[in-house]
């Protein structure tokens, strides 16, 4: 024997599990486009992030750079006014050696005179 | 009367004694004609030494006064005052033209004596010529005296001048 209530229960059965079935799928779809539009935007967020910080890192690099030529170019300067004033003072040495040399040899050819005797 | 005595004897031990030392060289036993040899002989000599110093002693002045020259230039470039050097250099130059002078009427006068007749001179032209040749030498030793009183005001006066270059160098590597 047969029960009478099955068909009237199985049908309206199915169509509410189609219905879940279709509304669970169609959930699922949103959520995995949700997590994909986000991970799209982290990644690019992320590639963003990673743009900015080369950036960074250039613009610092280039202030480094530019540090170091300054500070280059300040040492390049400082030694170049330490070479002239090595220059002047050894100029200066050359010179106050020479004059001093000249005064010796003039002490000395004066000291050589010699006014000798009458012989008488 | 024992006072007269005594003064009396000492007087007589020294009149042999003041005679002694007041004896010259016998001017009897003087022979001026070898003397006067002798003296030709010697000025020859002298004439030879005197213008060897002489020319050493000309080239050392105008060598002493070519340096002091180059000193002042150089010494004027580095900004000192060289005026008291160049003092110097004029008295040295002055002092040159003397020397040579002095000299030259030294060598005149050896020159002379290198032409006397010594068998008519006498005594006294001998003692004359003898006189005037130590005269005219203390010229040029008077002239190589004020030389060498230049060389100290000279070493004196480049003191300063390397004082004030020292000085001039210090206060400018400090600024």
């Amino acid at each position: 024997m047969r029960n009478r209530y099955t068909p009237t229960l199985i049908l309206p059965l199915l169509s509410v599990l189609i219905l879940l079935g279709a509304g669970c799928a169609q959930t699922q779809a949103d959520v995995d486009a949700d997590i994909s539009g986000e991970t799209r935007q982290d990644r690019s967020g992320r590639s963003n992030q990673s743009d900015q910080e080369e950036e960074d890192e250039n613009e610092v690099e280039e202030e480094e750079t530019q540090a170091e030529s300054d500070e280059n170019q300040e040492t390049e300067g400082v030694e170049a006014q330490y070479d002239v004033n090595s220059s002047v003072d050894a100029s200066s040495s050359s010179s106050t050696a020479d004059l001093q040399d000249l005064a010796d040899e003039v002490d000395d050819l004066l000291g050589g005179m010699i006014a000798g005797e009458s012989g008488f | 009367m024992k006072k007269f005595l005594i003064l009396a004897v000492v007087g007589a031990m020294l009149v042999p004694s003041a005679a002694v030392f007041a004896q010259e060289t016998p001017k009897s036993s003087f022979d001026v004609s070898a003397q006067c040899e002798a003296m030709v002989t010697r000025s020859q000599e002298r004439l030879t030494a005197n213008e060897t110093r002489h020319a050493k002693n000309i080239e050392r002045m105008n060598k002493s006064i070519e340096k002091l020259k180059k000193f002042v230039e150089k010494a004027q470039t580095l900004g000192a005052d060289t005026s008291t050097l160049e003092g110097d250099i004029a008295a040295l130059e002055s002092a040159l033209v003397d020397l040579a002078a002095d000299h030259q009427a030294v060598q005149d006068n050896l020159t002379a004596m290198t032409q006397v007749d010594c068998t008519t001179m006498t005594i006294e032209e001998y003692d004359n010529q003898i006189a005037t040749a130590k005269t005219l030498f203390e010229a040029v030793k008077e002239n190589i005296a004020v030389i060498k009183e230049i060389r100290q005001s000279i070493k004196s006066h480049v003191e300063v001048i390397f004082d004030a270059i020292q000085s001039s160098l210090n206060t400018e590597t400090s600024s």
